[in-house]
């Protein structure tokens, strides 16, 4: 039984991209419960020189989006918000995935440079960055564990 | 070959060994030109209730190893978890790409269709070998090498930047190895 490459994508990025979005509210619960402003934990980062958790959330989000449009004939035209605070993050999360469900509903042509592309670049990338604002938040002591990172297991491929 | 579950498993465990013995690399060489212990290093953690960066990439190479001996259907062979420097890590991901690169290719080709029985804390899951790859191993596998990479950049250690095309080419010249029966 052959893998399709939606199969590779989408569940994929739905799944990391709704993580992403418990990771904002974790993030927001964090501010509430140390009375820090927002744009303080958005700030936050592993060292000096570490993309912030924000940054890393819009690294998941650039991949995202960006993977798509390479692996698509498809227009990235879901409108994008610029905004770089957390109302900002949100929006952009939740037109992202409404961009991941547009592209669920269009033909994707399987090829073996896809297939690379997708195993050799996008996936690596995408958790990188979804394994990395993990990791900030771990880092700065909030109550989150793996099963946050890991979801439903197996659930959104049980059609694969 | 597009698509085949091996075309996806194979370089996706090859990749991900290759970048964390990258890791491994660049952060012996900093405890070197630091002249540092190693363990200051090793027992490094993100957080107190988090594994250690040699739990983390025992973690990983488990997965790998574990993960791909499921799909195939074999068993795998079980390690000590007795690594004490970065040599002997580097050495249990050399085990590691050997056993996978050993896995009998016509046992990985039906791994789609088996079944795996999945565990995780408390939660139990019988899902096809699709499913459990894309919804647990790959995510799983990524998560400890990226643990590995945050306990690194987090205490300063340099390290090489983000897999490169050419890097990639490396990984499919030892997939095309394996699927050809070569070294």
């Amino acid at each position: 039984m052959d893998l399709l490459i939606r199969d590779l994508a989408v569940p994929t990025l739905s799944r990391g991209l709704f993580v992403a979005e418990r990771y904002c509210a974790v993030l927001a619960q964090q501010a509430i419960a140390r009375n820090v402003p927002w744009s303080t934990l958005l700030e936050a980062r592993l060292s000096d020189l570490a993309p912030s958790f924000c940054e890393h959330i819009d690294g998941a989000i650039d991949v995202a989006r960006s993977g798509l449009v390479a692996l698509l004939d498809f227009a990235d035209d879901v409108p994008i918000t610029m905004d770089r605070d957390l109302a900002g993050i949100k929006a952009r999360l939740a037109q992202t995935i409404e961009y991941v469900g547009q592209a669920d509903g269009t033909v994707f042509i399987d090829t073996d440079e896809k297939v690379e592309y997708v195993v050799g670049t996008m996936l690596p990338a995408f958790y990188l960055h979804l394994a990395s604002a993990h990791a900030v938040l771990r880092s700065i002591g909030a109550p989150i564990g793996k099963s946050d990172y890991l979801g439903d297991l197996g659930g959104l491929y049980s059609a694969v | 070959m597009t698509g085949s579950i091996e075309s996806v498993a194979l370089p996706t465990m090859l990749r991900g060994l290759t970048l964390l013995d990258g890791y491994l690399v660049s952060a012996q060489e900093f405890c070197e030109r630091r002249r540092i212990s190693e363990s200051s290093l090793l027992d490094a953690k993100l957080a107190p209730d988090m594994f250690t960066l040699v739990r983390q990439v025992q973690a990983a190479a488990d997965n790998a190893m574990n993960g791909m001996a499921r799909l195939a259907g074999v068993d795998a062979p079980a390690f000590a978890d007795t690594e004490s420097d970065f040599d002997a890590l580097r050495a249990r991901v050399a085990n590691t790409f050997e056993f996978i690169e050993s896995l009998p290719r016509e046992q990985l080709a039906m791994a789609g269709e088996r079944l795996i029985d999945q565990r995780y804390r408390g939660v139990r899951k019988t899902m096809p070998g699709t499913a459990y790859l894309l919804g647990f191993l790959i995510p799983n596998f990524y998560f400890h090498i990226f643990m590995v990479y945050g306990i690194l950049l987090r205490d300063g250690v340099s390290l090489p930047p983000p897999p490169s095309s050419q890097a990639m080419d490396a990984v499919y010249a030892r997939f095309e190895a394996i699927q050809t029966g070569g070294s």
